[in-house]
């Protein structure tokens, strides 16, 4: 009775909101947010929303908090039955960025029901060590679990899976090929863009789908929302333009890359009248456009597009002989609307369109027989819908719609005659529902998720159940928890075993062949040792069905091949992460041990990716000020040490003699044959490398700017990549090839404006 | 706690070191490699016994001391190893290769393995055209009896420089006759006399002759224990002109 009188005579509102960065408009998320001496409260989600439900209606002092922003208190009304809107901007205080990511993974700690989940801030993304170059990718690999084939491989290998495994999206545009520039060796990304990326090594919610493996998802900055901001950069390869600013209820952002190595070349030819010229370039840029109509409303058009080009042309005396062009990118464009339905329903609608390129034009002006004109590119048509809806304090539901129009077409001219044309196309429909469970506040919380995808290419569908469960032993410590089954439509037909790839060749899988799928088994224990040290130990065991492997042939390169092999396959391991951040020091340790096994027929062989140990130490130090010139400066180290790569090696040989019957003198007459050992047959030895980065600020002309110092392989370890043999010699020589057979410094330097 | 986890990571550490630095366990041990041909209605041609050699080995000339038997049905030939070309040659006199018999090799050498190999030589067959003195032009077709346990068909257009064209065929397996139009590869023989020599391979002989090292696996044909080949063959030839249109 006293209870329902309780209620009566009170009633209950709510409060919600964003919360934002003062400075540049950007969301915080995983922000505090809390009733001043109440046990009301909670933290923003990954877009900076909140939502505070069940308060008993009255006058309170509501207070957010994010560390390195100063605090905000402000008095609230909850009126009954009512919702109060409260849109909150957090004014910044100086104090490191790394430990302001520290504070929000901490949040996301208590919050989220995630396995093998890790975010990354800019910050963290530009302190790692780059050839030429800082990247994204770069980082990742630093990540447990994720693997390099080699010092300069830019792709991820997520705990035993291939690159083809991985969606890879960026603001909401799936990106097929974001390794592509410069033959592999940069990524799409442009880490000056680059607001937030998550990586999911497994167990992924029922929000994400087609992909065996993992999922990456970035998200480029908002664009400053208050003033006029820009950065310009020139490194010895590339030089960046970044912009951004407000506009009328939003804001904008513009990047721009370019390579110009070929410029330089050219210019130095025209001085001294030679010859040489570089044929190669690449480009890349990435825009995004923010517009609130209302305070529930915002659209933003994100667009990227880049471009590798390489012209190749002979000449006589007189005129051109023959030309090469051959043209490869990533485009895409994607519009997203979200809009805050009502306080507890928040969703948003993306329509998105990506595609790749492929463009090989050879042409011999002598001989016109001889042109050559490959064409291919994929396209992708996604309308996409994520709504969460806070149905209450326990539960909340996300869910959602995906329809997907996928092309792929190539095409082969032979002296101009159309040898090839080939069209695949289907549509992929999605629905997913995933529920967390508060099941026991702040100890034990459950997500059950499903995801159902129907293929309009042979009318096949899959369901997806998803399973997490996170249970914090003590405030501090947590066990996680996840099952699940992963399914994917699309592959790759090149080997993703070979050292080096431009880009992948996607098909649709058709209908002689099954679905390929993937189960993840996941457990784990996450522990913080205080609000800035974060250790987690993730066992975990990963089965693959009806995988489509394209033979070993291909090591250095990989070229497309038609002949795939059914098989399956698994990866199991265990990754071990602790990261601290200190005032002054921030860094990280990962170690991961995995045992990868791919299987055709009854073969079991270990593919080319499978490091057995990868260690791998990242450390940051801001220089004291009492050391001259390069006081306060930030130096980074990177150290990795691995397992060397499996590989096919010549075991043994032997004379092979040529027999013609129609006489006796056939034994004096033979060659050498080699005795090829399986794929995986040998190991290449360890590896290990230590890498640097110097960067320090200063001011010029009234400008921001910073310098930096890259030194990639600081100790000169010549890491083998692959070996031949010379079988003139007896015994055959052996000849062994490295990346990087001496340090490699870089330079660059970027101004704020 | 954090005393603990430093340690954990230093063991983690030395575990990765020792561990990354596999010692590679011995995936071939180098066999024997032998190489013998039986032609039907003749005395056993030599035997060639070699070996294969790990990649850091250098290679030696023939294996002189390893003991290389022959059975077949009415005899048992011990090889003798001869410094003159290399090759072990039979001791036996009346040693003689038949068709449609097996025929079975034992090389023993110490340190390796035992070689075992066996062939079955195939059936006798006759050449139907061309008969010895006939004229074959291009649009012709070579004719002759299926040779019972054959797999495939060598032959050869030898001319009197004992140049040889060579040609090849697989039989079909219904006919009792082996049909096979002059090879259009053959194109620019000239006209002139050959002999024309036709050979009924055993199914080693076969696997030998169509070995791929890039794509096949290890090479034992009719062979166990080694490597190498023990194949048999029958031959007949015919004598005819060769007419280009």
């Amino acid at each position: 009775m006293f209870l329902l009188f309780f209620f009566l005579i009170h009633g209950y509102g709510s409060v919600s909101g964003f919360v934002t960065d003062a400075s540049n408009g950007e969301k915080l998320a995983y922000a505090n947010v809390y009733l001043e001496n109440t046990e009301y409260g909670g933290a923003t989600n990954e877009k900076g929303y909140y939502i505070i439900q069940n308060i008993p209606s009255g006058d309170y002092r509501i207070m957010y908090s994010y560390i390195g922003y100063s605090l905000k208190t402000l008095h609230i009304q909850i009126q009954p039955d009512q919702n109060t809107t409260m849109n909150i901007e957090l004014s910044p205080e100086v104090i490191e960025m790394e430990e302001i990511n520290v504070s929000a993974e901490r949040l996301r700690f208590e919050k989220e029901v995630e396995v093998s989940h890790v975010t990354f801030t800019p910050r963290e993304i530009k302190s790692v060590p780059g050839l030429f170059e800082k990247d994204l990718i770069k980082t990742l690999q630093l990540m447990p679990g994720i693997v390099a084939m080699h010092d300069l491989s830019n792709k991820l290998y997520v705990r035993g899976g291939s690159p083809d495994e991985n969606l890879v999206l960026l603001d909401g545009i799936t990106v097929y090929n974001p390794s592509t520039h410069l033959f592999g060796l940069f990524s799409t990304f442009d880490p000056d863009a680059i607001g937030d990326a998550e990586l999911y090594a497994g167990g992924f919610p029922a929000k994400f789908g087609d992909r065996l493996s993992s999922v990456l998802d970035v998200a480029t900055k908002e664009g400053n929302s208050k003033k006029l901001a820009g950065n310009v950069s020139i490194g010895l390869v590339t030089s960046k333009l970044m912009f951004e600013g407000p506009i009328p209820k939003g804001s904008f952002l513009i990047t721009g890359r370019r390579t110009y190595f070929d410029a330089l070349v050219w210019a130095y030819a025209k001085i001294t009248s030679d010859t040489i010229s570089l044929p190669y370039y690449f480009y890349d840029g990435m825009a995004k456009i923010n517009f609130n109509p209302t305070f529930n409303d915002r659209f933003t058009f994100a667009g990227l597009g880049g471009l590798d080009i390489i012209t190749f042309e002979t000449q006589t005396d007189t005129a051109s002989k023959e030309k090469i062009d051959l043209e490869w990118g990533n485009r895409g464009t994607s519009l997203r609307w979200r809009r805050v339905f009502n306080p507890r329903f928040y969703g948003e609608i993306i329509g998105s369109w990506s595609n790749f390129l492929t463009h090989f034009r050879y042409q011999d002006y002598e001989d016109p027989t001889s042109n050559l004109h490959f064409y291919e590119e994929i396209i992708d048509y996604t309308m996409k819908s994520d709504f969460n809806y806070f149905s209450s304090e326990t539960h909340t539901t996300d869910f959602g719609f995906d329809a997907k129009h996928l092309r792929i077409e190539y095409n082969l001219d032979v002296t101009e005659q159309r040898l090839v044309e080939q069209r695949e196309h289907t549509n992929l429909y999605t629905v997913y529902l995933q529920d967390k469970w508060s099941v026991i506040p702040h100890i034990l919380s459950l997500q059950a998720g499903l995801r159902v995808i129907y293929s309009t290419l042979g009318e096949r569908k899959s369901v997806d159940p998803r399973l997490g469960l996170k249970y914090h032993i003590t405030p501090n410590m947590a066990f996680n928890c996840s099952v699940g089954k992963y399914s994917q439509y699309l592959i790759t037909i090149n080997s993703q075993e070979s050292y080096f790839s431009i880009f992948d060749f996607w098909r649709i899988i058709d209908t002689l062949h099954a679905t390929p799928t993937s189960y993840h088994v996941i457990a784990g224990i996450e522990r913080w040792l205080d609000d800035n040290t974060r250790f987690t130990v993730e066992p975990y065991y990963k089965h693959y069905y009806n995988l489509l492997l394209p033979s070993d042939n291909a090591m250095m390169f990989s070229a497309p091949s038609e002949s795939l092999k059914a098989g399956e396959g698994y990866s199991t391991g265990i990754d071990v992460f602790f990261k601290k951040s200190f005032k002054d020091v921030f860094g990280w340790v990962s170690y991961s041990l995995c045992f990868t096994k791919r299987k055709i027929g009854n073969q079991y062989y270990s593919p080319r990716y499978d490091r057995r140990h990868n260690l791998n130490i990242v450390l940051g130090y801001t220089l004291p000020a009492s050391i001259p010139v390069i006081n306060k400066s930030v130096l980074n180290i990177r150290w990795y040490l691995a397992t060397g790569l499996p590989y096919a090696e010549d075991l043994a040989r032997y004379r092979y003699r040529h027999f013609y019957s129609r006489n006796d003198y056939w034994y004096t007459d033979y060659e050498w044959f080699v005795l090829n050992g399986p794929r995986d047959a040998r190991r290449l030895p360890i590896s290990h490398r230590l890498d640097m980065h110097l960067e320090k600020d200063f001011v010029l002309f009234g400008l921001n700017g910073s310098w930096y110092i890259d030194v990639i392989n600081v100790y000169d370890k010549e890491n083998i990549l692959f070996h031949t043999w010379d079988y003139d010699e007896d015994p055959p020589e052996k000849t062994e090839y490295t990346l990087l057979p001496i340090p490699v410094p870089s330079i660059g330097v970027s101004f704020k404006f | 706690m954090q005393y603990r986890i430093i340690i954990f990571f230093i063991l983690i550490f030395q575990i990765t070191f020792i561990s990354c630095g596999y010692d590679e366990e011995e995936l071939y041990e180098p066999q024997l490699n032998v190489c013998c041909f039986l032609q039907g209605y003749q005395r056993p041609r030599c035997v060639i016994v070699d070996r294969s050699y790990s990649m850091d080995e250098p290679s030696e000339g023939f294996i002189p001391d390893a003991q290389v038997i022959m059975r077949g049905k009415w005899f048992v030939d011990t090889f003798a190893f001869s410094d003159f070309d290399g090759a072990y040659h039979s001791t036996n006199p009346f040693s003689n290769i038949y068709p449609e018999s097996t025929y079975s090799l034992t090389v023993f050498r110490q340190d390796f393995d035992t070689v075992f190999a066996q062939t079955c030589v195939p059936g006798d067959f006759t050449i139907r055209f061309p008969q010895p003195g006939d004229t074959v032009t291009r649009t012709d077709t070579l004719v002759w009896t299926k040779s019972t346990g054959a797999r495939y068909y060598y032959g050869y257009f030898v001319d009197w420089h004992q140049t040889g064209y060579h040609f090849w065929h697989i039989p079909d397996t219904t006919d009792t006759l082996v049909r096979m139009p002059i090879p259009y590869y053959l194109y620019d023989l000239l006209s002139g006399h050959y002999t024309i020599q036709i050979q009924a391979a055993d199914v080693n002989y076969l696997n030998y002759s169509q070995f791929d090292e890039n794509t096949d696996s290890l090479l034992q044909a009719g062979v166990e224990g080694g490597i190498g080949v023990f194949g048999s063959f029958v031959s007949h030839d015919v004598p005819a002109y060769f007419l280009t249109e």
